[in-house]
This record gives C-alpha cells, sequence and structure tokens, in this order.
C-alpha cells in the first residue's frame, strides 16, 4: 500500500505570465491552486508567508480597533470584561505570531538564497512544511473562536495560575497552547533548514562576510529560534498537562511555583523579541546604503553587533518579572545585563546614521520607512532604557509606559522596517513598483496614526494608568490621551487599508508602466543581478562572487582618486533570466498532508482523544510517503520525472550547481 | 530528515558530494547536529523543571523515595550498550557489509525495546507505590522528563526498524550509509541525554 | 581513576585522528563508558559511600564522571573527533547555552541550597 505520489514535472525557463502576482493572480498554465500548494520554490513560499501574514495582520489590526474602541472613554461598555480580555490576548498572540514573525520568515525565504547566489534552500520539502504546518496552527488557533468557548483570555504571556482551569475554564488557554506548539514547529523546522542553508549552500567565493547584512541578521534570528522555541515548548507541554491531564506544574495549592512558567516563558519571551526585531535591523541595512548611495558603514561592526544582540538577549530575560519577586540579587544582576544590551543596538545606530552621512539621499516610500524605524525604535529603545533600571520599572512595569515602549520598537522598528522591505523589494518579487506616491501617503499616515496612538500612552503610564484592563474610572485623567489614542489607531488602520490599496492599485497600472527591470533601485547584492520577476531558478549561473557588495562592483569601480566610475548598466551587467534545463527540487504534497494532521491531534487532545489516532496516522503516513516518494535525482536511474532538456544543454553544465571545486573558503 | 534512498531533498547538486557544501558537511548532517543542538534547550527545561520540584511532595511520596538504583543501572547499561551496537552497525554499513549492519541495527532497536520495557516496569513499580503522574509536582515532572526521553527512545526504535526494513529492500548500502550516521547521531544523542538524567536524577541522593 | 582512562583513549585516539576508529576501538571505549557507569552507581551505596559523604565531593565526582562519558560518546561514537569543528561548534553551542540559561534559573530558584 505504497502512498507514492508521483511529483510533477517542473521544467524551468517556462514563460510565466508577464506580471505574476502570486496567489491572488488569474489562474495560469503553470499559476493553478496545485501548483501553490505543491510547491518547494522558496520563492512561492515567501509570498504565501507575505499574503497570509498580511491577511492576519488585518486580523490583529481588527482586535486592536476593538480594544482602543473599548478603551476610548471612561467606563465603556462596548466590550465586557471577559470579551475584552480575550481580544486583548488574541491580538498580542495573533501580531507576534502570525504577523510579524512570519512577515519576516516571507523575507527571510525569498531573499536568502538568492542573497547568498543559491538556487533554492537547503531542504525545499521542509521549507514548505514549516509554512502549512505554520499556517494549520494559526487556523487552528483562530477556530478557537468558534468551537473553543472564545480566544484565550489570559494575556499573550498567559501567566500561571491565571491560565489554569479554574481561572479560565473555556478551552481558549488550550488553543492557544497547542496552537503556538503547531507554529513553534514550523519555526523550528524552518530556523534549521535556513540555518544550514546559510552556511552550507553560499555561491563561490561568497564568504560569511561577505553576505549581506539582511542575511546576517536573519541567520542570527535563526539560531535565537532555533534554540528559544524548545523552551517555549516545554512551558506550553507543562501549562496544557496541567490543564489537560491533572498534572501539578503550576497550582500553588500543590506545592508549585507560577513562576516557574514566568521563568520558562520569558527565556523564550525575550530573545524572541529580538527574533522579532533583527529582520527588520537586517532589512533597512539593505535599505539605507541603497538611498545613500553609500554602503553600510561599519560592516563588521553591523554584524559583530548582530551576533552580540543573539548573545546577550539570552541573558536579560528576567527583566519582564522584576517585580514577581525573585529577589533583589537576581533583580540587580538582571537590571546590569539589561542594560548592557542597549550598546550593540546603540552601536546600529549610529552606524545606519553614519551611512546616511554624507550620503546622496533618495526619500523613496522605502528609504522613508527606513529612516521610520530609525527614529521610531530609537525612542522606543530609549524607553526600554528606563525599564532596565529596576527601581524606575518597579513604577512604569504593568502601566501602559510598557505598552508604549513595547509597540515603538515592535511596531515602530519591527513592522515599518517590514515595509520598508515590501516597497524596496516588491519589484524584484512581482515585476512592477509599488506607486510612490501612494506609499508617501501610506508612509505618513501610518507614521502619524502610530504615534499618535503609541505616544500618549508613554503619558498614560506615567500616570498610572494600568495595563491589561478592559476600563478605566472617569477622574482619574485618563480620559483625553485615551481618546486621542484611539482616534489615532484609527489613522493607523486607514494607512494599512490604504497600504492594500496602493498593491490593488499598482498591479492594475502596471501594464502601462515601465518595468523595474533587474536593479532598479541601483542595489548591491546579488538578488539585483538578475530579472524582475526573479526568475524561477533564480540564476542562469551561479555567481562567483569576488567581493561584498560584488553586484555592485560589477558596475561600478572605484578609481585610485577615490571617485566612483560606472563599468557598466545594471541591464548589460545582469544575468538574462533565460536559461532552460535548470533542475529544480520536486514539488510534493506530503508537506500539506502533514501538517493537516497536526491540528487534528490538536482538537484530538481537547475534545476527542480518537481524532489524536486519527492526526497522528495522517502525519505519521505522510511522514512515510515523503520519505519514500520518488526523488528528483537525476542520477537515479529511472527515478522521478527528469526536467533536464537535454537538447538545450548538452555538457549538462547549467544543471550542475556548483560544480566540483568550488569548495570554497569553508567557514570564511 | 534522511530519507532511506539517497537524500534528496536538497537542491541536487550536492545530494551526494558533502564537498559541494561551504562546510564539506552534507546538509543531512549539519541539520541533525543543529537539531540536537536544539534538543538541548528542551531537556534542560524539562530537568531543571524536575531539579526544582523534586522535594515538593505535598505530603505524598517523592520519587528519590522509589528509586531502585540497581534496577535503573542495568537499563542505563542497556542503552548505553545499544550506543555500541549503534556505531558498529554504522561501522558495519560503511564497510558495505550489510548482513552485519542489518543485524547490528536489530540489536540496537531490541536493546532499546529492552530499555523501554525497564521503564515501563519502574513507572508501574511507582504507580503502585502511590507515585503517579498526578500526585505531586515531583511526580509530575519525573514523569514528564522520563517520559519525553522514553517517547525519544521510541521514535528512535522506529526510526532504527524503518532503517533495517529499508536495508532489507535494499536501499540502504555502503554509499547511503550517512543516513545510518545520522539517525545513529539521534541514538547517541537520546542516549546522551540518558547518560544526564541517570546522573542527575538517579544518583544524586536527597540531601 | 577517570584521569589515566582519560590519558589511555587519548592515545589511542591520536593513532586514528584521521580515518574512523575500528570495531574494538568502539568496543573499548564502551568497556570504559561500562566501567565509569559502575563506578558512579558504586556512590550510592554504603560501602562506597564513606568516601563520598562530603556531598561537594560526591557531586564533583558524579559530574565529572557524567561528563567523562558524554565527552566520550560525542566524541568517538558520535564521530566529532573526526568531524570538522563546526560540528562540535554547533552542537556545543547549545550545550553551553542551556547550561549557562537554565544554572541561573536554578539559582533563581535556590535548587543549590
Amino acid at each position: 500500500m505504497a502512498i507514492i505520489e508521483e511529483p510533477l514535472a517542473l521544467t524551468s525557463g517556462e514563460q510565466h505570465a508577464e506580471r505574476p502576482l502570486g496567489v491572488l493572480t488569474r489562474p495560469q498554465a503553470n499559476g493553478s491552486w496545485k501548483d501553490w500548494v505543491s510547491t518547494v520554490d522558496h520563492k512561492k513560499i515567501g509570498i504565501m508567508y507575505g499574503v497570509a501574514a498580511m491577511f492576519f495582520f488585518l486580523v490583529g489590526g481588527l482586535e486592536a480597533l476593538l480594544i482602543r474602541t473599548q478603551l476610548a472613554f471612561p467606563e465603556n461598555g462596548f466590550l465586557s470584561a471577559d470579551v475584552y480580555n480575550q481580544i486583548f490576548t488574541m491580538h498580542g498572540v495573533t501580531m507576534i505570531f502570525l504577523f510579524v514573525m512570519p512577515f519576516a520568515a516571507a523575507f527571510a525565504n525569498y531573499l536568502i538564497p538568492l542573497q547568498i547566489g543559491a538556487r533554492d534552500v537547503a531542504f525545499p520539502r521542509l521549507n514548505a512544511l514549516s509554512f502549512w504546518v505554520w499556517l494549520s496552527g494559526a487556523i487552528f488557533l483562530n477556530t478557537s473562536w468558534i468551537v473553543g468557548g472564545g480566544g484565550a483570555d489570559c494575556g499573550w504571556f498567559c501567566y500561571s495560575p491565571n491560565s489554569g482551569i479554574t481561572f479560565s475554564p473555556t478551552n481558549g488557554v488550550d488553543f492557544y497552547a497547542i496552537g503556538l506548539l503547531i507554529t513553534g514547529i514550523a519555526s523550528l523546522v524552518s530556523a534549521v533548514n535556513l540555518a544550514v542553508t546559510c552556511l552550507n549552500m553560499r555561491a563561490p567565493g561568497m564568504s560569511l562576510f561577505r553576505m549581506p547584512v539582511l542575511t546576517w541578521m536573519l541567520l542570527v534570528t535563526q539560531f535565537l529560534l532555533a534554540f528559544a522555541l524548545p523552551v517555549i515548548t516545554v512551558a506550553l507541554l507543562l501549562l496544557l498537562f496541567d490543564r489537560q491531564f491533572d498534572s501539578q506544574f503550576f497550582d500553588p495549592e500543590a506545592g508549585a511555583d507560577p513562576l516557574l512558567w514566568q521563568h520558562l516563558f520569558w527565556i523564550f519571551g525575550h530573545p524572541e523579541v529580538y527574533i522579532i526585531i533583527l529582520p527588520s535591523f537586517g532589512i533597512i541595512s539593505e535599505v539605507i546604503p541603497a538611498f545613500s548611495r553609500k554602503p553600510i558603514f561599519g560592516y563588521s561592526f553591523m554584524v559583530f553587533s548582530g551576533i552580540a544582540i543573539g548573545f546577550m538577549g539570552w541573558g536579560v530575560w528576567a527583566h519582564h518579572m522584576f517585580v514577581s519577586g525573585i529577589g533583589p540579587i537576581s533583580v540587580f544582576a538582571f537590571s546590569m545585563a539589561t542594560m548592557f544590551i542597549a550598546v550593540p543596538t546603540g552601536v546600529k545606530i549610529l552606524n545606519w546614521l553614519a551611512t546616511m552621512w554624507g550620503g546622496k539621499l533618495n526619500f523613496s516610500t522605502a528609504m522613508l520607512f527606513a529612516v521610520g524605524t530609525v527614529t521610531m525604535f530609537t525612542i522606543g529603545g530609549l524607553s526600554g532604557v528606563t525599564h532596565s533600571l529596576a527601581p524606575a520599572d518597579t513604577q512604569q512595569t504593568d502601566t501602559y509606559y510598557i505598552v508604549a515602549h513595547f509597540h515603538y520598537v515592535i511596531f515602530g522598528g519591527g513592522v515599518l522596517g517590514l515595509f520598508a522591505g515590501v516597497y524596496f523589494w516588491w519589484p524584484k518579487v512581482f515585476g512592477h513598483f509599488l506607486d510612490e506616491r501612494r506609499g508617501k501617503i501610506h508612509f505618513w499616515t501610518m507614521l502619524i496614526g502610530f504615534n499618535l496612538t503609541f505616544g500618549p500612552m508613554h503619558v498614560l503610564g506615567l500616570q498610572g494608568m494600568s495595563r491589561r484592563i478592559d476600563t478605566y474610572s472617569s477622574g482619574f485623567g485618563f480620559e483625553f490621551w485615551n481618546l486621542v489614542a484611539t482616534i489615532g489607531s484609527y489613522i493607523l488602520g486607514a494607512s494599512v487599508l490604504y497600504f492594500l490599496w496602493n498593491v490593488y492599485k499598482s498591479k492594475k497600472d502596471a501594464p502601462n508602466l515601465p518595468a523595474p527591470g533587474p536593479d532598479p533601485w541601483d542595489a548591491r547584492s546579488l538578488e539585483w543581478s538578475i530579472p524582475s520577476p526573479t526568475p524561477e531558478h533564480n540564476f542562469d549561473e551561479i555567481p562567483v562572487v569576488e567581493s561584498q557588495d560584488d553586484w555592485w562592483f560589477r558596475k561600478y569601480n572605484i578609481e585610485d582618486d577615490g571617485s566612483v566610475v560606472r563599468v557598466s548598466s545594471a541591464e548589460d551587467a545582469a544575468q538574462k533570466g533565460d536559461a532552460v534545463g535548470v533542475h529544480l527540487p520536486s514539488p510534493s504534497f506530503w508537506p500539506l498532508v502533514l501538517a493537516i494532521g497536526l491540528p487534528l491531534i490538536g482538537y484530538g487532545v481537547i475534545f476527542n482523544l480518537w481524532l489524536c489516532v486519527v492526526g497522528g496516522l495522517l502525519t505519521g503516513g505522510a511522514i512515510y510517503a515523503w520519505v519514500l516518494e520518488p526523488v528528483d535525482d537525476p542520477d537515479a536511474d529511472g527515478h522521478g520525472h527528469d526536467d533536464h532538456h537535454d537538447g538545450d544543454d548538452p555538457d549538462g553544465e547549467l544543471a550542475t550547481v556548483g560544480a566540483a571545486g568550488d569548495d570554497t573558503e569553508g567557514e570564511g | 530528515m534522511a530519507t532511506a534512498t539517497a537524500p534528496a531533498t536538497d537542491t541536487h547538486h550536492d545530494a551526494h558530494d558533502p564537498h559541494a557544501t561551504n562546510t564539506g558537511i552534507s546538509n543531512n548532517k549539519l541539520a541533525m547536529w543543529l537539531f540536537l543542538s536544539t534538543e538541548c534547550l528542551l531537556f534542560g527545561a524539562l530537568i531543571s523543571t524536575y531539579l526544582i520540584y523534586k522535594t515538593r511532595g505535598n505530603g505524598e511520596v517523592l520519587p528519590t523515595d522509589l528509586f531502585d538504583i540497581p534496577f535503573t543501572s542495568v537499563s542505563s547499561f542497556v542503552l548505553l550498550m545499544s550506543s555500541l551496537t549503534m556505531v558498529l552497525a554504522l561501522s558495519a554499513f560503511g564497510r558495505n557489509d550489510l548482513d552485519r549492519g542489518k543485524a547490528w541495527l536489530l540489536v540496537t532497536a531490541m536493546l532499546g525495546a529492552v530499555f523501554m520495557g525497564g521503564q515501563a516496569y519502574e513507572f508501574t513499580a511507582f504507580y503502585e507505590e502511590g507515585l503517579g503522574y498526578t500526585t505531586n509536582p515531583a511526580a509530575s515532572a519525573f514523569y514528564t522528563l522520563t517520559g519525553f526521553h522514553g517517547a525519544h527512545v521510541s521514535i528512535g526504535i522506529v526510526m532504527l526498524m524503518s532503517l533495517w526494513v529499508a536495508a532489507n529492500q535494499g536501499k540502504l548500502t555502503g554509499k547511503n550509509s550517512e543516513t545510518v550516521e545520522i539517525v545513529g547521531l539521534y541514538w547517541h544523542f537520546v542516549d546522551l541525554v540518558w547518560i544526564f538524567i541517570f546522573t542527575v536524577i538517579y544518583l544524586i541522593p536527597p540531601e | 581513576m577517570s584521569e589515566t582512562t582519560e590519558a589511555a583513549v587519548e592515545t589511542h585516539d591520536e593513532a586514528h585522528d584521521d580515518h574512523h576508529p575500528s570495531d574494538w576501538e568502539y568496543v573499548k571505549v564502551a568497556i570504559i563508558l561500562a566501567v565509569v557507569t559502575a563506578a558512579e552507581v558504586a556512590t550510592y551505596f554504603e560501602s562506597v559511600f564513606t568516601f563520598f559523604e562530603t556531598r561537594w565531593i560526591l557531586l564533583t565526582s558524579l559530574f565529572t564522571m557524567m561528563i567523562f562519558k558524554g565527552w566520550l560518546v560525542a566524541r568517538v561514537f558520535m564521530h566529532l573527533k573526526q568531524d570538522k569543528p563546526v560540528l562540535q561548534q554547533s552542537f556545543f553551542s547549545g550545550v553551553l547555552l542551556a547550561t549557562a540559561v537554565y544554572i541561573v534559573t536554578l539559582l533563581a530558584f535556590n535548587v543549590f541550597g
């Protein structure tokens, strides 16, 4: 009963329709839904991550608007306390796990192979698996609203004993735990995949210290993910076992310690915030040089500070617990460590500014977002430094001052950086520009809305307004700034809708506008040396890299007197994208099938253990089918499909990527 | 994850030639080592939970009251020896000695099964002495830690038997012995975790 | 005792630097592992325990033996000795991180008295 699925034969070099827009495009010869659900192409997977993440951005945004509507007026009855708890919990969970992280994953998936000169990631099917498992976990989590008795209501940090059955009797918290366990698997698999890709699949001459800063930041992020996720996995399992199987991990009456949850959660939780921000730091490290027409200032410092942030991020977690009774020695130690971690981040900010200094600045939309990232993150970082002083934090904690801080760093730093990336790489991914004029309107409304929403929260917090409360009494002086924040949030929401309008309109207008070509921004890294949109096979020939910013040096030369001379146009120097007979990994349906089994196991744990059996069989069966499905190995006789067009490539040159002898400087 | 046939999940140019990768290590092997590295964080959390809770009996019996060190020593020894047989299996496959390779794989799986049998017996005995999963924090922590380890062993046994089946079908030869090596790495790691658990959880007496 | 066996293993290792150890090498390592395990177990029993009555001596000895066993398994059975350093670096980064993070956690819970 071997379930052997014949993988779909895919040839490269086939003409795609003119300007594919991913999932939203009209069905084409090669763009049918089957193509998308069985794809193992890192670019398609990246696009799917982006589209799905954007959808959840809207979900989380709606939850945010509900929060702000409730808090617009004192003693508002728009949402009951119980519903409010669910909404603010799910807002946090959705925004972090279902928007920011997968949106960053979209960039990581799409760009890492391109920036290192590879044709795909190390494990293409596992890459597809990560996406489908993440999506199934995301959907599972949100079915909590329908079949779980409501969303989780414990806050995204879900502290014990509040998260136990006594105080959270619906299944919301179970959906939270299992949903995040599932998405955690996706991220862990992806982290190992992308780390191996960066370490093992770089083009000849691409030593580690010639990789773009974005790839470096993403590599550090993968290590953070890989090591942090197991910790929250344990925390979530212990919580789940307490709730479902009556174990005694967090019940104070049984002698357990609720602080155990807090430690395990924040040991994950702090590296998590660096997981959130490092991709954005990497993105703006590409955008700012391009629009300053200067290389990044202090490349080594940018790389090493990113690594330093990765390391130091492990030593500060209990700064989230300063008032939970951990004792003065712990408080002191973590306070010190937290102050130190501002240093490598400060290095980065100075380097971005130094990059811009003396450069020929072009404030394109992407550049505006990048500069916005630097400024907004600096504000958030400054409030963060005030938190690091434990005595000060004792007043700030659990107030809106903290809410202000983390929204400034996550939204102001993280999300604005991601939008910089959107506007920067859109032409590469889709073959047309996002309209610049509308982009700038998007930027300014978003910036204004954002600051109106979260700026006042600094004031509210210092005036004593608690966080995580469904309403506040009148007469404390909180009314005015809460109303301002609510108005700001609606402006912010409008800016997001306007962005989507820009997406739609830009696509519609694209046929009448000039194509961007391979390198519309005159940039520096390898993805700009190939056509836009990216050909399915990425590179006609794997480039041989001779220096950092190798692509830029194919266009320019630096003379002895320091002047920059153009040696080639981008169009001439770029690859044509017309290679045929390039061997690509075969698609597979098994990642999707495997992914469907996991939420079934989840439903089984909550409702009926027989479902676990069904889910387990599906998952286990898919694993075996995956292992046994015909490989796309041309050396194996008669196996699988053969998408070589031997007539076009008789010497098999194009099919052998990175041929023998390309063992580069090893670890560089 | 290594396949029973030629590893094909990487883009094909380095499917057979580990020297086509920048580090000189195949993608599969590097991935397994990175994965095992992450497992340290997983087991570390479970071990720490036990160490924090090991004296919290809530008036009931504690795991340390019930340990049968001679018995657990024997099952530890069994698991340790299974690491030996695992590497002997790998060695055999490396020499293209398929019969010996298959035999050692089977022995390794069986030793793993004996270890699991020992665990099952031990848990049953503890349960009968009043240490259930939900008895107290110490019990929950103990059973969760050793249960997770046992689950890892069980998955390892499944992988070993799958390798054995594949070898019988002629799919495992000296040329793709790296697949055996990668399963072996996982198996040795599971043994490593037990080396740690046995010493820290069982052999350190209560104060 | 662990020091002399450690030295014995080292000289054997030197002879097998570039290629895989022979089967007999593996068996020898397994015997060493078994002997060290027996020594660990012995600390638990009355006749031997008197030497280890001081808790810090007991803990240091047990940890040394445990780390020695783990190091042998990683180095010989898992071939870290013959493989490129990147594998050791990848693996030990996780081991060290876990050790550091969890020791701090255990300290926060006063597990070390």
